[in-house]
């Protein structure tokens, strides 16, 4: 095939130019571009302008857009949704019922402050759009292009979110966190309660591995109807109170000008704490401190105790005192009774009880 | 009469048993016989200190020197 290659032809006459004769069929590889269009093979406008209005296609033609429609406004996929709408200065991402999701890959969503005073944010809305909540960028004048990984463990009440740990350091550290309990404090508190008068009060199932070391307050303690006024206790094994006689203990009662001693060094089957005021509501109420080591240690387990209580409401005083039980077993509680587990009532305004951190 | 149970998770309340009533009635009983043994007991030990003191003057001694010898 021969070839001619010309800059330009031009009609030898007129403004008409004609390639080949009738039942020729002259190939054009590529399109046919026009002053103010673009044509296919047959004939018809890709694209053709008249002033400043651009057609694809012409009368017939099917348009087909493999990629998405880019308009003034908005691009639209093929299902006509928006992907990106514009109203003013607000571009909305998507439609209603979309999912909106980076790439795989895109390890970063960046939100860009204005560039002078107002930092990044984001701000998650309630169903009905009226109110948001709104994460925010600390202020460019403190400088912080830290990492705050959210907690590596599953959510738990009652506790909060700490820092374990973290790579690099300062304002650009990693911090890896999880929910746990908070900081600042050696005591945990595991029970507050306000119970009613009863004639026990069996306080069980606290002792856990996470401490070795528990203190149980019983405050504003009185008491109804006892036939003994002081207050005993015995501790529980697996929930129930030990009756054997098995409490080794010394309790020194200083009160108004008697000094005391409350003991059985043979072994009781309770110990005693002090007094409470057999009144119930009594203004001349009891308080109650006491003190367990390893109580699931498999050995004989030491309690401390200390109370301020009024003998009979009249005479205010202290009673201090230390009880073992005498078998080695893992204890799961204590229980508190009028004196020596007699009848009538005691009552108490709280019952706390916490765990001693080991570390 | 009821006993309460503080656990962890909250309070429960259970009435006594007739057999826990009556155990309870009986601690009473034990105890008020221990607290009369041990006021018996507290009685007895001061009427001896009187009974040897009044021997120990018999003997000729007298007060300062019975405080400086037994402390009573």
């Amino acid at each position: 095939m021969s070839k001619i290659e010309v800059d330009q032809v031009d009609p030898q006459s007129g403004t008409t130019l004609t390639l080949g004769t009738s039942g020729d069929t002259v190939t054009v590889t590529g399109n046919v571009v026009k002053s103010n269009a673009i044509q296919a093979s047959d004939g018809g406008n890709l694209i053709s302008q008249s002033g400043t209005t651009n057609t694809i296609g012409a009368a017939g033609d099917t348009v087909t857009v493999t990629g998405n429609v880019v308009k003034s406004n908005a691009i639209q996929a093929s299902d006509g949704g928006n992907i990106i709408s514009q109203s003013g200065t607000t571009n909305t991402i998507g439609a209603t019922g979309d999912v909106i999701k980076t790439a795989a890959g895109s390890t970063k969503l960046e939100v860009q402050g204005d560039g002078s005073s107002v930092e990044g944010k984001i701000q998650l809305n309630c169903h009905a759009n009226s109110h948001g909540v709104i994460l925010q960028s600390p202020p460019h004048s403190s400088g912080q292009s830290w990492t705050l990984k959210l907690p590596e463990n599953s959510p738990t009440a009652d506790k909060f979110i700490k820092v374990t740990s973290i790579s690099g350091s300062g304002s650009t550290a990693v911090a890896t966190t999880q929910f746990a309990e908070a900081g600042g404090g050696d005591m945990v508190l595991l029970s507050s309660t306000t119970p009613s008068a009863a004639n026990t009060f069996s306080i069980d199932g606290h002792f856990t591995s996470d401490y070795d070391i528990y203190k149980i307050y019983a405050i504003g303690m009185s008491g109804s109807g006892m036939s003994n006024t002081r207050l005993s206790f015995r501790v529980n094994v697996g929930g129930t109170a030990q009756t054997g006689g098995s409490y080794y203990f010394q309790t020194v009662n200083s009160s108004k000008t008697t000094l005391a001693v409350w003991a059985d060094n043979t072994g009781g089957t309770s110990a005693d704490l002090g007094y409470v005021h057999s009144s119930s509501g009594s203004t001349k109420q009891g308080n109650l401190e006491m003190t367990i080591f390893r109580p699931l240690g498999t050995d004989v387990t030491g309690m401390l105790h200390e109370m301020l209580a009024w003998d009979n409401g009249t005479d205010g005083g202290k009673y201090m005192g230390s009880t073992f039980y005498n078998v080695a077993t893992a204890i799961s509680g204590i229980t508190l009774g009028v004196g020596a587990f007699g009848s009538g009532n005691i009552e108490a305004d709280r019952i706390l009880v916490y765990g001693m951190k080991n570390s | 009469m009821k006993k309460i149970i503080i656990k962890p998770d909250g309070i429960e309340e259970i009435e006594l048993t007739a057999e826990e009533v009556s155990q309870a009635e009986t601690n009473d009983a034990e105890f008020q016989l221990k607290l009369q043994q041990e006021e018996q007991e507290k009685q007895d030990a001061t009427t001896k200190k009187a009974s040897g003191k009044q021997k120990l003057k018999d003997l000729g001694l007298n007060d300062e020197e019975i405080q400086a010898l037994m402390g009573v």
